[in-house]
């Protein structure tokens, strides 16, 4: 009896661990045995309806040297294969990789422009699916080259070409707000809305010469392909219709509200050909639809607040009020400009509702919007757009006079 | 769960051991069991009973006018204080034998006269039972029989080496009292005594095993502790029937709630200050003779993370130092299961840099990173244990061999990742954060199931272990009190006192599982506040505002 109950006891604990080590494991994976993509590019394959995928692995191994010192290796590889679908491609990725390549930490899907112009549809579904594709990885889309090309670029600053892409998105967007930082789950809201085309950021590839060794000793390497992350990829659809430059990619944050910070420069008040820099501190818009006689129109407001940082020739901001609204007014102008020309580009050359003005009358008018659903493409152009800018400049700096250098008449 | 049933599965297993036990033994009172009236056979009793020990020492005093009356005196030597004996028993019985030249007197009047006005101990009683006799001069005390009586006459002229009172060893604090108890169990005693000097502090005395008579003490405040706790202690003291206790840890596993558990139900502490906080709210201490360690009962899970510097410091300070305890309890039980699940299950949890050093760290590292924890986490209990056990002057060399040896050249030779080399060290100095040790031995315990856990399942083995833990813990009792005790059941009073600590004059009630009888433990508003200078003008914000 004793005996018999013992054997069980000894049975049971014997059987844990077992059965812990034999059930578990399943999705045990070691964290050498992985490859971390960090970007992953789409392009058109070589062969006809094939997609090509260009992925972006860390090499770790490279990345910290350990005790050795530091290695002299990449510390990534970029490797590409092809499927007819974007998931076979990235299956077939794994013929090539040693280790497991993971979705998890990859911060960028890059489209190459010719695919990007032909349509992204196809391809987007993947991303929408798969779970280990993060909502928060920004679209990028390439100017002239494909993926593959853009992921290569490096710099100076980051060893990792997908941080250094990521810190100068970031820092443009929030200290310039001349780029956009689209997010996957952003991308794909805007691609499924109504009456509101999809908007990515843009990249493209900066050559610089080679420069050679003075000394011709020292291995000294600058990097010559870089990368650069400026203005906006338009798309009407899923197509790639056009670019955005800088000043119209602001203009079209000043609509949406999504203006961080930036520099606005003006002529100076009360000197010729002076200009002074305001460093933009708060901006926020309302964008309110309207409709009259079956015409829709835009009122858009914007608010943005500012301090002088900087002019060119000594100047007493105190001295007159009319000095002091003079440039708040021609901060005013300078949005204005912004916002029009990135209005004219969208309603003439795209025809493409980038700001989502149809969606907000959808929201606002959605029996009337059923009728101008369908003639949106004509009636977008026409759309009658009201800008009000409202500025205000809050200070003038450290100092209330600026630097004053004696200079001599000449003659 | 797997443990609850594993521990009533073990438990059905030894109760069957434990009946046979009882009942053997017992020291039996058979009519032969009184001293004899003759002095001859009472000495061959003696030093037959003690095999002749050179230690005991049988005095005889002969005395009177021939035959005269012959007294016995027995102790043993190294257990009185000889000094002592002389003065107060040899000196006597030669006051007596002067006497009796003088007249004859009947032998019960010079009993009583020996008694009463001669022996003038403090402690001095009559026995006749052979066994107490015994007893009470293995204990060390000082027999006195006259020829012809069956009496035999007790006295405590007890005075051995001991240790004196010095500072705890396992409870070190800054600021405190430097006091810890020592072996004697009378010395413990008195220290008790010297920190709540009234005399509602009761001392209850047993003699816990057959063979080695240890003296066990309860200390209660009358009046504040529950009396059915007491009793319940009392019952479960004398219920043990062994040879010997020898330390207070023996006596716990005989008395504690939940035998199979890992977890101590029972607090034990070297620091008088401790103990008598303890006393105040209610509780019941258990002092065992020989040992410095006393038992606390009923004890609650969070007073193992307390340290009595909690209440002598600044209520900010020792709440934060709380939590950070509370903290560490968390690292030393979860780090590296935490550790091997997030690398080999969870990797999308870390940010990437970190998850790409890591990787870096394991590159070349030939085993998976769950035997890497457990690997690693054994050499350092090796290391531990071989610290605790070693002579102080091999110290130095098995920090050099351990820190140097073992952590350097393992992590050179690419055997572990420095990585895993930073979770194990991080959770071996939390695991010395508990304050109390028999908690931190627990805890370093549960880390190893955990971390197969957290190999095998991943997360989900961690969550798996921990609720498991916290099903156990939270099924637990001591002495009737829950053992998580206020969180769980919840008791808003008792969390003044619990993650962090009010003010002193805050903590107005006793916690309310033990102080029920005296719940208020201070008058209400005791806050100090800054005298009204309206009212009496002399102290206070004079002068500092006003018109001028």
């Amino acid at each position: 009896m004793r005996v018999r109950r013992c054997v069980r006891i000894t049975a049971l604990l014997a059987i844990i661990p077992v059965v812990l080590s034999m059930a578990g494991c399943w999705s045990r994976k070691e964290i050498e045995d992985i490859g971390f993509v960090l970007s992953i590019g789409v392009d058109h394959g070589a062969k006809e309806d094939e997609i090509m995928i260009t992925a972006h692995i860390a090499k770790p191994f490279a990345i910290s040297a350990g005790l050795s010192g530091a290695v002299d290796e990449k510390p990534f590889w970029q490797v590409s294969s092809t499927g007819r679908t974007v998931f076979e491609a990235w299956r077939n990725l794994r013929q090539q990789s040693p280790r497991r390549p993971l979705l998890h930490h990859s911060r960028f899907i890059v489209f190459g422009e010719e695919f990007a112009r032909d349509g992204i549809h196809e391809a987007m579904d993947f991303f929408f699916k798969e779970s280990e594709v993060r909502e928060t990885n920004v679209v990028v889309v390439a100017k002239g080259v494909k993926a593959s090309e853009i992921l290569w670029n490096e710099f100076e600053l980051e060893r990792m070409p997908a941080e250094g892409a990521l810190g100068i998105m970031k820092v443009a967007a929030q200290e310039l707000s001349t780029t956009v930082m689209i997010t996957l789950n952003e991308f794909l809201q805007m691609l499924e809305a109504e009456g509101h085309e999809a908007v990515a950021s843009r990249a493209e590839l900066v050559r610089r010469p080679p420069s050679e060794d003075p000394r011709g000793q020292l291995k000294r390497e600058t990097i010559s392909i870089s990368g650069r992350e400026t203005g906006a990829a338009a798309f009407k659809g899923d197509k790639l219709v056009g670019w955005l430059d800088k000043t119209q990619t602001r203009g079209l944050q000043w609509v949406k509200g999504k203006v961080r910070s930036g520099i606005i420069v003006i002529e100076q008040p009360e000197e010729e050909n002076k200009l002074a820099s305001i460093e933009l501190v708060r901006a926020d818009s309302t964008v309110t639809p309207g409709i009259s006689d079956g015409r829709p129109s835009v009122l858009i407001k914007v608010r943005a607040i500012g301090n002088l940082g900087e002019v060119q020739e000594d100047f007493d901001p105190m001295k007159s009020q009319e000095a002091w609204l003079s440039m708040e007014r021609r901060m005013a102008e300078v949005i204005r400009h912004e916002i029009e020309a990135a209005l004219n580009i969208a309603k003439y050359e795209f025809n493409s509702d980038i700001f989502g003005f149809g969606a907000e009358i959808q929201r606002k008018y959605p029996k009337e919007w059923t009728k101008l659903k369908d003639k949106w493409d004509e009636e977008f152009p026409k759309l009658d757009v009201e800008i009000e800018v409202e500025t205000s400049l809050r200070r003038s700096g450290l100092t209330r006079r600026s630097v004053q250098t004696v200079r001599k008449e000449e003659g | 769960m797997a443990l609850g049933m594993l521990s009533k599965a073990l438990r059905r297993l030894l109760s069957r051991q434990r009946t046979d036990v009882a009942g053997k033994g017992q020291c039996a009172s058979s009519p032969d069991a009184v001293l004899s009236k003759r002095l001859r056979e009472n000495e061959a009793l003696i030093r037959d009973a003690f095999g002749n020990s050179p230690d005991l020492i049988v005095r005889e005093i002969r005395f009177g006018v021939s035959p005269g009356i012959a007294v016995l005196v027995v102790h043993i030597d190294g257990l009185v204080n000889t000094a002592l004996v002389s003065e107060g028993i040899i000196k006597p019985i030669g006051i007596i034998s002067e006497i009796l030249e003088s007249e004859r007197l009947p032998l019960a009047q010079v009993q009583d006269m020996l008694k009463n006005r001669l022996i003038l101990l403090s402690d001095a009683k009559q026995v006749s039972d052979k066994a107490g006799f015994l007893n009470d001069i293995a204990a060390g005390k000082c027999g006195i029989i006259v020829d012809g009586s069956s009496e035999a006459f007790v006295c405590d002229v007890r005075g051995f080496e001991k240790r004196g009172v010095e500072e705890p060893q396992s409870e070190v604090v800054i600021r405190g009292s430097r006091e810890g108890f020592s072996e004697t169990l009378r010395v413990n005693t008195s220290l008790l005594r010297r920190r709540i000097r009234d005399p509602r502090l009761w001392i209850e005395e047993f003699t816990v095993g057959r063979v080695s008579h240890t003296q066990v003490a309860i200390t209660y405040i009358k009046g504040i502790a529950d009396d059915k706790v007491v009793q319940e202690v009392r019952d479960r003291i004398t219920r043990i029937d062994v040879d010997s206790i020898q330390e207070s840890g023996e006596l716990e596993e005989y008395i504690e709630d939940e035998p199979l558990s890992p977890f101590p139900t029972i607090l034990r502490t070297e620091r008088p200050d401790r103990v008598a906080g303890a006393l105040f709210e209610g509780r019941i201490a258990i002092l065992t003779d020989g040992t410095p360690f006393v038992l606390i009962a009923p004890a609650t899970f969070l007073m193992f993370l307390t340290s009595p510097e909690d209440y002598y410091e600044r209520f900010f300070i020792a709440s934060a130092v709380r939590l950070l305890r509370f903290v560490s309890f968390f690292i030393a039980l979860l780090l590296p299961a935490l550790y091997v699940a997030v690398t080999t299950f969870h990797q999308e949890m870390l940010p990437t840099s970190l998850v790409l050093a890591i990787a870096a760290q394991r590159e070349g590292v030939p085993f998976p990173a769950v035997f890497e924890a457990l690997l690693m986490e054994v050499a350092f209990e090796i290391l531990r244990e071989a610290a605790v056990r070693l002579p102080k002057i091999y110290g130095p060399a098995i920090s050099i061999v351990g820190v140097l040896i073992l952590g350097e050249a393992a992590v050179r030779a690419g055997l572990v990742s420095s990585a895993m080399i930073i979770v194990v060290a991080l959770t071996a100095i939390a695991s010395f954060v508990t304050p109390i040790f028999s908690l931190s031995i627990a805890v370093r315990l549960l880390r190893f199931p955990i971390i197969l856990l957290a190999g095998t399942l991943g997360l989900f083995g961690v969550v798996f272990g921990m609720s498991g833990a916290a099903i156990h813990l939270s099924s637990l009792r001591s002495f009737g009190v829950p053992f998580l005790e206020p969180i769980a059941p919840v008791v808003l009073s008792d969390l003044k006192d619990a993650l962090i600590r009010l003010p002193w004059w805050a903590m107005d009630t006793r916690p309310k599982f033990t102080g029920e009888n005296d719940p208020r433990r201070e008058s209400r508003g005791l806050m100090p506040a800054v005298p009204n200078p309206q009212a009496d003008g002399t102290l206070g914000a004079k002068g500092k505002k006003g018109p001028r």
